[in-house]
């Protein structure tokens, strides 16, 4: 993965495979103690314990397609590298949480990337969920929730090209208002 | 675009010169968004078919993210799926290529053999 909009996009991709209908979406920045630290929590089917170890294993998914789940080994991975950390917790039935803690200063952290494309991407996936997407940088924190800009956006095509820059230019002005011109 | 009510402005003035696509599409496009995909660059592939179906103003098109088609080696692809149920999966896809796709197959309806990964017909 090339940045960790892209790493976000994933890890929803797996939420919305284990069948939530709602994704906390996480996202702080502490220039303090120079950390990054991203949350998903999702309402989907959960996981045992023993599920959660074999998520880390590279070759352990519970897709019929193919043999290799790659999505939550390489985070781990990710998160090693630069000095960081990763915990998932769940409950079957209830939800999961994945927390992840990178260091944001360290040379293999890599860049952030196209928030607000991810977050389109996820507004015009097919499947019914929710999301709230919160960036907090330095104690201040924004929220950007999928069901007001459905409503806001209700009767148009999300699928056309204005209609897409639109929302990425509604999503980005809320970012900028608390990272101002400053890059990620 | 600073709040939710400008977005809601842009949305009473384009309804009133938009045609709506219909929900039953004509031809659908499929792109593999699993890791395997993302990693490969599927999103700003998603991202030039949603630009380029405003931009031929193409109707009649339904764009899915799916998951992992088994085929990780070849990502980024892309599925049609005609009217007829004719599959065509193009592989290794890029901007550059997803243009000259929605071009030729999409609107001119012929298929590029050269990126085609495999083709079943109804």
């Amino acid at each position: 993965m090339d940045d960790l909009s892209l790493t976000l996009y994933d890890l929803c991709i797996n939420a919305i495979d284990a069948k939530a209908t709602h994704i906390d979406i996480e996202l702080l920045i502490d220039d303090i103690k120079k950390i990054i630290s991203i949350k998903i929590k999702d309402n989907g089917v959960g996981m045992s314990n023993e599920q959660i170890e074999k998520t880390y294993d590279p070759f352990y998914t519970t897709r019929t397609t193919r043999r290799v789940g790659l999505g939550i080994p390489y985070l781990k991975q990710l998160t090693e590298q630069c000095d960081g950390l990763m915990a998932i917790t769940s409950t079957p039935g209830v939800g999961t949480t994945l927390y992840a803690e990178l260091k944001k200063d360290h040379i293999d952290c890599p860049p952030f990337g196209d928030l607000a494309e991810t977050l389109y991407m996820l507004i015009i996936h097919q499947n019914a969920f929710d999301f709230t997407f919160s960036l907090g940088v330095n104690q201040k924190t924004i929220h950007i929730k999928k069901s007001e800009i459905i409503e806001a956006t209700q009767g148009l095509d999300l699928y056309r090209g204005s209609v897409k820059k639109a929302i990425q230019s509604y999503i980005n002005d809320s970012i900028h208002q608390i990272k101002g011109d400053e890059d990620l | 675009m600073k709040s939710l009510a400008d977005l809601k402005k842009m949305r009473d003035a384009s309804l009133k010169n938009i045609e709506m696509r219909f929900s039953k599409g004509t031809m659908r496009i499929q792109v593999g968004m699993g890791t395997c995909g993302i990693a490969a660059g599927a999103r700003p592939i998603l991202s030039q078919i949603i630009e380029d179906i405003e931009a031929h103003k193409l109707k009649d098109i339904i764009v899915t993210q799916v998951g992992c088609m088994g085929e990780c080696a070849y990502e980024p692809i892309v599925e049609l799926i005609d009217a007829d149920g004719n599959h065509t999966i193009y592989c290794e896809v890029t901007v550059d290529k997803i243009k000259e796709i929605i071009t030729s197959h999409v609107i001119d309806g012929q298929v590029i053999e050269k990126y085609v990964l495999y083709k079943t017909k109804k």
